[in-house]
């Protein structure tokens, strides 16, 4: 049976007294003080990035999780957008849904292969990706302010996800009420909840009821009176979409239609939004003195409620994804470190990856994968490219920036069912098979004291997988995969053969690929 | 902490068990059960309508003017030019199908399963203080349980708490066959329980039987921490892949479809329920002891051009698709000759706003219809016809514990009539009392019931040739029993005992007198034990 070695700190602090079933998960955000070592520093790799090369886990053993944690979150100023963009992102095209049947399916043809593209360079991105860590935000906040390419049965111009997923760049870690502004006149948002249909005349309360619901209190915090009273502050908002519609902000972009608006109070959260002149009802005015005012009010009615939420979806993704009552103490301490830090994201993501809690033991090797960490993080570890990222994701049911519904993908136990578990087997099979034979030796030989078979496999594994799998599992891996029964000195040749070692060293990497910890991270 | 125990439980279970581990029992999951539960044959197909389904534009009261008042633009015209577009009158009431539920579809759909005694229409059917979030809703629908408490969490569906109970010893033990089958998508709350999932999610069945063979045989995990047990889960799901791999292969080979109804099973070019549909007719067909199936159709969150004034968009496609599903899988069935041992059942998170929107759609709302199909529902319109006068807040629909459904009704009935538990037995999935809405027969195949069947129910009603509105109630039983026969109008409101005496072996025929109660439909519910069969009454004066 697998034992999760008990760490120094682990024996500081008495835990070796205590029978591990009565062990809860009450470390706090006070900073975790210890170097990371191999183990530490890969499980920081591993959540705040998608999985870690060698040489990454190497150049991280020795610092303080502070020291770390700064490195891969870089600086919250700095966007960091990516130097190529897909060549598509400024093309515009007629409005297909006022167009013939032949057109529409042309244009939304077109669309569904930028999609396809769009995903394939955000995720080449993220295997690219060294330090800072930017793009497992970014997935974060896209799962967090969910917008769907294809929705009812129109389509998100692909052009708008890619602005979308710039505008989470710029706000991943920066100011969350400024971040909850942006998305709420983002034109993806506006097209995807219904924001571009929502008029003085018949409002559309979609995007104010997401707003609360999923994207800032969580449910409970509101009325459905609210509701009705935001849908009413967020009228007149439109987006240039095709190139036959007005782009007073350019094409792609949101821009405000004043007779769409209404102009009558508000009251909202039982606070008032004064009524407002037709003179200065203007996309400035209404952007700063309604839209503002009405987050400003729901950050300082429902701050508590927004705080613990947020964190809760933080610790989630990055933690676990399946908390219990244990941790709500921890929650809530992170979410009085965000009000304390008025809606600074850097501040709590600092803090929260370099806390005690972070590494405790049950949370290390916990969280189950997101096919993008499952297909980023074996690729990067590979260092073999993907021939086939949209297919794949959709084989696993994560397809990017189309979420199955407005609340995301739920993921812990969603993500691995009889239908997913088997294709996540088999990206994996197929990723090894597609290896060549030389990209093979030269994966072997990045592991230190790689001619020695016990070795290579266990530093493989502890690669790999977040715990080292027991005795038992380790000598099959080792004799029976790798080894084909030869002799475990007979290992230094099969790598001068070649064949042998490839053979051995691909089936051992699809045994790993079929453990169910190579599931977990 | 259950799933901890569970989860220690089942360390222990695989270090005693070799390697590959998870024990399968010789046990199918019809048949094999003790006496409080399932002992039937019968099978349970749920089709889950994802986003809020329109009942206003589903089931339409045409006639009363406040409807083309508040939908101005997209209520369907009884006056439309084209006579294929407009309501059709469901029997003799005042509400009417949509058109895409019956042209244009297999069989006249909807139209043609209600003549032909296949399709219940239940409306009004909710809960009280509605909540209008797709999520909450789908989760307060799922799991059974009403709850106005948003801190309530539902973590588990009042399937996967039925068959909890009847397996106890799920899932270290697991039946021979997956007790529910959910087609597509990831694995609903519907089939979650305590001890984790009680049913099984295929996408294609193909690529199911092909990728299967995945598990490896490594051991479970020792310990309680959270990595043990996530790695326990994982390695679950990967066995039990395997294991039913084998029995839907050969189901899958071994049925088939009937000849000439196509349901584009293999292009998906009927749309997916459709396609959806027709795999679960041949699992069936090639003998799955499955006892719920899943089927998924989303689209129904119908804000925006939901349709025009001639029935085009978004919502006339899905009512059609599901009209077509279902009467092509209903017409399988009869031909194949499964079809008294099912029944379907629609469900969707709420109906929406009865006001339109200013984008052609409409918003949350409350209240919706619901459908039951099957040759064993009572084919019939229950609940009663919304009311515009009595709205909410919000401006929806009023839930009147008077006059709508308890959503929770369309499963105690089930857990009752169809799979034969008894009234604790409700009370227990659905932690409350609830009674059922008697919108069933049971299936005809319990080994075990006093009532002797004529095929098509154990109750008949006949009329005096004197008097429409009295007759006589005839069943024949095997042996001596007790027996009760109550009724119920069409709100599915108890409306008197009929009979309730121990009586003897052999045929019986009771008079009835219907003449105290006012015109409509009602149900006649005889039961003896766990046992139930039900017939129709109609009053008229």
């Amino acid at each position: 049976m697998e034992t999760p070695s008990i760490n120094r700190r682990d024996f500081l602090r008495g835990n070796l007294n205590k029978s591990k079933n009565e062990r809860i998960l009450n470390d706090t955000l006070s900073p975790y003080s210890y170097p990371l070592d191999r183990k530490t520093a890969a499980h920081l790799l591993r959540r705040l990035s998608f999985a870690p090369t060698l040489q990454q886990i190497d150049s991280f053993v020795g610092k303080t999780a502070q020291e770390a944690v700064t490195i891969l979150l870089g600086d919250p100023n700095n966007e960091y957008q990516p130097a190529n963009s897909p060549a598509w992102i400024n093309l515009t095209t007629e409005n297909p849904y006022g167009a013939d049947i032949y057109t529409r399916f042309q244009i939304e043809g077109q669309w569904k292969s930028y999609h396809s593209n769009l995903q394939t360079w955000w995720v080449n991105l993220m295997i690219a990706e060294q330090t800072p860590s930017v793009e497992k935000l970014v997935h974060f906040w896209s799962n967090h302010f969910t917008t769907e390419f294809s929705y009812d049965d129109a389509y998100i111009p692909p052009q708008i996800l890619f602005r979308q997923l710039a505008m989470f760049r710029k706000n991943r870690l920066g100011d969350f009420k400024q971040f909850v502004e942006d998305v709420t006149l983002d034109p993806g948002m506006l097209v995807y909840l219904g924001g571009n249909l929502n008029t003085n005349r018949k409002p559309n309360e979609n995007y104010a009821r997401e707003l609360m619901e999923l994207y800032t209190t969580g449910i409970g915090h509101y009325t459905e009176g609210d509701v009705k009273e935001a849908a009413r502050v967020l009228t007149g908002w439109r987006v240039a979409r095709y190139n036959d519609e007005p782009a007073r902000n350019g094409i792609y972009n949101a821009y405000f239609q004043p007779t769409d608006h209404d102009t009558e109070a508000k009251q909202f959260l039982g606070r008032s939004i004064p009524a407002r002149d037709t003179a200065f009802n203007t996309e400035y005015l209404v952007k700063t003195e309604e839209i503002r005012t009405m987050l400003d009010i729901l950050f300082d009615v429902r701050k508590v409620a927004i705080a613990r939420f947020v964190s809760a979806k933080i610790y989630k993704y990055f933690f676990y994804s399946n908390p219990n009552e244990d941790v709500t103490d921890f929650i809530n301490e992170c979410g009085d470190l965000l009000i304390q830090n008025d809606f600074k994201l850097y501040p709590l993501f600092y803090a929260m990856f370099s806390s005690d809690h972070f590494f405790n033991q049950q949370i290390i090797g916990a969280q189950i994968k997101s096919p993008t960490e499952l297909i980023c993080g074996f690729s990067k570890a590979l260092k073999k490219g993907i021939a086939n990222i949209p297919g794949n994701l959709s084989a696993m049911e994560e397809i990017l920036i189309d979420p199955p519904t407005v609340q995301g993908w739920e993921a812990h136990h969603r993500w691995i069912t009889t239908k997913t578990f088997p294709n996540r087997v088999k990206f994996a099979k197929d990723l090894v098979n597609t290896m060549t034979d030389d990209e093979l030796i030269a994966f072997i030989k990045i592991y230190p004291a790689y001619d020695d078979a016990v070795e290579l496999v266990k530093n493989l594994c502890l690669h790999l997988l977040p715990f080292l799998p027991n005795q038992d599992v380790l000598d099959k891996f080792t004799n029976i995969t790798l080894l084909q029964n030869q002799p475990v000195y007979e290992w230094s040749d099969m790598i001068s053969d070649k064949a042998p070692a490839v053979r051995g060293m691909k089936a051992l990497l699809i045994e790993i690929a079929k453990n169910p910890a190579f599931q977990l991270c | 902490m259950k799933r901890r125990t569970l989860l220690k439980a089942g360390a222990l279970a695989g270090a005693a068990a070799s390697f590959r581990s998870i024990p399968l029992f010789a046990q199918n999951p019809i048949g094999a059960l003790g006496q409080n539960a399932i002992d039937n044959d019968a099978i349970l197909i749920i089709i889950q309508m994802f986003g809020g389904n329109d009942g206003l534009n589903t089931i339409i009261p045409v006639d009363d003017p406040r409807y083309v008042q508040i939908r101005p633009n997209i209520s369907v015209k009884k006056d439309n030019v084209d006579a294929t577009k407009r309501p059709v009158r469901i029997l003799s009431s005042d509400m009417y199908f949509h058109p895409a539920l019956v042209n244009g579809v297999h069989k006249n759909g909807f139209l043609g399963l209600m003549d032909a005694g296949r399709l219940a229409v239940i409306q009004g059917t909710g809960y009280e203080n509605p909540n209008l979030s797709h999520f909450r809703s789908t989760d307060i629908w799922l799991s059974g349980l009403n709850t106005s408490d948003p801190a309530n969490r539902l973590n588990e569906g009042w399937v996967g708490r039925m068959f909890e109970k009847n397996y106890p010893e799920f899932p270290m033990v697991i039946p021979e066959h997956p007790l529910c089958l959910q087609l597509g998508g990831s694995l609903s709350m519907l089939l979650q329980s305590d001890k984790g999932d009680m049913g099984l999610a295929i996408g294609d069945v193909d690529s199911f039987v092909k990728d299967g063979g995945t598990s490896s045989d490594s051991p479970m995990m020792g310990g309680t921490s959270n990595y043990a047990n996530e790695y326990n889960y994982i390695r679950s799901i990967a066995a039990k892949g395997d294991a039913y791999n084998k029995v839907i292969e050969e189901a899958w080979k071994k049925g088939t479809n009937t000849t000439g109804i196509d349901f584009a099973i293999a292009n998906g070019a009927k749309g997916s329920l459709v396609r959806q549909m027709g795999i679960i007719s041949r699992l069936i067909s090639g003998g799955l002891k499955t006892k719920v199936y899943l089927a998924n159709i989303g689209g129904f969150d119908t804000h925006v051009q939901q349709q025009d004034t001639s029935n085009n968009g978004q919502h006339p496609a899905l009512l059609n698709q599901l009209a077509n599903a279902v009467s092509m899988f209903m017409d399988d069935a009869v031909q194949q000759g499964f079809a008294n041992r099912v029944v379907g059942l629609t469900v969707s998170e709420f109906g929406r706003r009865p006001y339109e929107n200013g984008s052609n759609g409409t918003d949350h709302g409350t209240t919706s219809v619901q459908f039951a199909f099957g040759t064993r529902v009572q084919a019939n319109i229950f609940g009663a016809n919304p009311d515009f006068s009595d709205l909410d807040r919000n401006g929806d629909l009023a839930f009147d514990m008077n006059r709508n459904i308890d959503y929770r009704r369309l499963y105690s009935e089930i857990i009752q009539t169809w799979f034969g538990g008894s009234a604790d037995d409700s009370k227990d999935i659905l932690k409350d009392r609830v009674v059922p809405l008697p919108y069933l027969q049971s299936p005809i195949a319990s080994l075990n019931d006093p009532i002797m069947n004529y095929g098509n129910g154990g109750l008949r009603f006949s009329n005096d040739i004197a008097s429409s509105n009295s007759g006589y109630l005839h069943f024949e039983v095997k042996k001596d029993c007790h027996v009760t026969i109550r009724l119920y109008d069409s709100l599915g409101k108890f409306a008197g005992n009929l009979f309730d005496s121990y009586i003897i072996a052999g045929n019986h025929s009771i008079p009835v007198d219907m003449s105290v109660h006012a015109s409509g439909m009602y149900i006649c519910e005889l039961s003896t034990g766990n046992f139930r069969h039900t017939t129709s009454i109609i009053v008229r004066k």
